[in-house]
């Protein structure tokens, strides 16, 4: 979980300029704890990255392609829905504690004048309701310096390629720094999906338990070549990028790994 | 001989960001060998791995039996079924979408009957299910819906 240092820990300022490349993006992934045949903690992040004195630009779609063979209908995280509109409406204390899914940080260059300024924002991952018959996310980004700002988008689990178990979808919101000025840009997101830091509430004989809810379970046998990640971005003015990132199947059982899966240089096409 | 006027069939599929399926039953004379069948059914998880879900229960239907069912959750679930009744054994298939999500997960979709053994070894038909999961049990609630021939 300390992708956003990679890149986002620095006070560094961006000038401003026409956006003309293409953005890069790198993919990071892993499990924790990373046991075949257990419940796990889904950790997915990655950094976009920009040609020299290219401005950022605002991401318009993510798109997080997950492994084939990972249990998350067996898990017990989003025994309840936050309503979206009453996230719009109260912000996170909305939802409840039962519907939490994840949590992780964003990193996003805010534009003031001829420069950006880089903002670090809190990311909350939410159970929603059903939308038609896709499973829906609820993604909470609050910052609060430059700009105090709660970004509210919801993303939908839908099919993917026959490489890919599901992907999870998202359509990003325009966000302007000021009214009517130009929109911040996302530089980075890393998020949980999982249990890792999360207790749920029950009732039991007229008393409150907290519990850990069940995690996603893995599969008891690797996918040939491990567990395949992918992202893909859609930016204002078209531009796209992707990358893949691959998490090697354990080597021994309770084998350790590092804490993030190895970025995939092999450009493999992510429709499989 | 009113066992043989009567013939009953019960399948069982299932769900969750989940699914199942179960039984059915119905009456009809040997000469027709078509049923109506609208039964529930009640599972339970034997075992996960991955995003299999192997369940089985009991059907409360017309004609009682054992439904076993292998799931393949994703972002759809299929599942393969077979139905252990005192005539014969029934064998099938199904796939559903999510209705709801939370702790009591509801789903529907459709199911064929592909064969069976015994009094149902050239059984085959189609339907609809409805079922609702509790994710906290992992306990299934299914209704089936349909026809079937033998």
């Amino acid at each position: 979980m300390g992708l956003a240092c990679a890149w986002a820990c620095s006070p560094l300022t961006v000038l401003a300029a026409a956006a003309t490349a293409a953005p890069s993006v790198k993919l990071a992934a892993s499990f924790s704890p990373e046991r075949l045949g257990k419940d796990t903690t889904i950790q997915i992040g990655f950094h976009i990255g920009y040609p020299s004195r290219e401005a950022p630009l605002a991401a318009t779609e993510i798109q997080f392609f997950l492994p084939p063979g990972l249990g998350i209908a067996r898990s017990e995280l989003g025994l309840q829905n936050c309503l979206p509109a009453r996230l719009e409406l109260l912000g996170r204390a909305a939802c409840p504690s039962n519907s939490l899914m994840g949590h992780g940080s964003a990193t996003t260059a805010v534009p003031f004048g001829s420069h950006f300024v880089v903002e670090h924002t809190n990311v909350t991952l939410f159970s929603g309701p059903v939308q038609g018959s896709d499973p829906q996310l609820l993604f909470v980004t609050v910052g609060e310096y430059p700009v105090i700002a709660e970004v509210i988008f919801s993303a939908l689990i839908l099919p993917a390629g026959p490489r890919f178990g599901g992907l999870i979808e998202a359509k990003l919101p325009l966000v302007p720094s000021v009214p009517n000025g130009p929109d911040i840009a996302l530089l980075g997101l890393q998020t949980t999906i999982g249990p890792a830091g999360i207790v749920y509430h029950e009732d039991i004989d007229g008393r409150t338990v907290n519990f850990r809810p069940r995690g996603i379970l893995l599969p008891e046998s690797c996918p040939r070549g491990g567990f395949p990640f992918a992202v893909r971005l859609s930016f204002s003015g078209g531009s796209k990028a992707s990358a893949s990132a691959t998490v090697p199947c354990p080597r021994a059982p309770g084998g350790h790994r590092t804490p993030l899966g190895r970025p995939d240089t092999r450009g493999r096409s992510l429709s499989g | 001989m009113i066992c043989k006027l009567t013939r009953s069939l019960r399948l069982a599929v299932a769900l969750s960001a989940t699914l199942a399926l179960m039984g059915a039953c119905a009456s009809t004379t040997i000469a027709s060998r078509a049923v109506s069948v609208d039964d529930t059914g009640h599972l339970h998880l034997l075992k996960a791995f991955g995003s299999v879900l192997l369940e089985e229960g009991s059907a409360g239907g017309t004609l009682p039996g054992l439904a076993k069912v292998r799931l393949v959750v994703g972002s759809t679930v299929t599942a393969s079924f077979t139905i252990q009744t005192r005539y014969g054994t029934i064998y099938g298939s199904g796939s559903a979408a999510l209705h709801s999500s939370g702790r009591y997960a509801s789903f529907g979709g459709s199911l064929s009957v592909s064969h069976g053994t015994g009094s149902y070894a050239r059984a085959h038909g189609a339907g609809r299910l409805y079922g609702v999961i509790d994710r906290r049990t992992s306990a299934l609630t299914v209704q089936t819906v349909g026809t079937l021939s033998y």
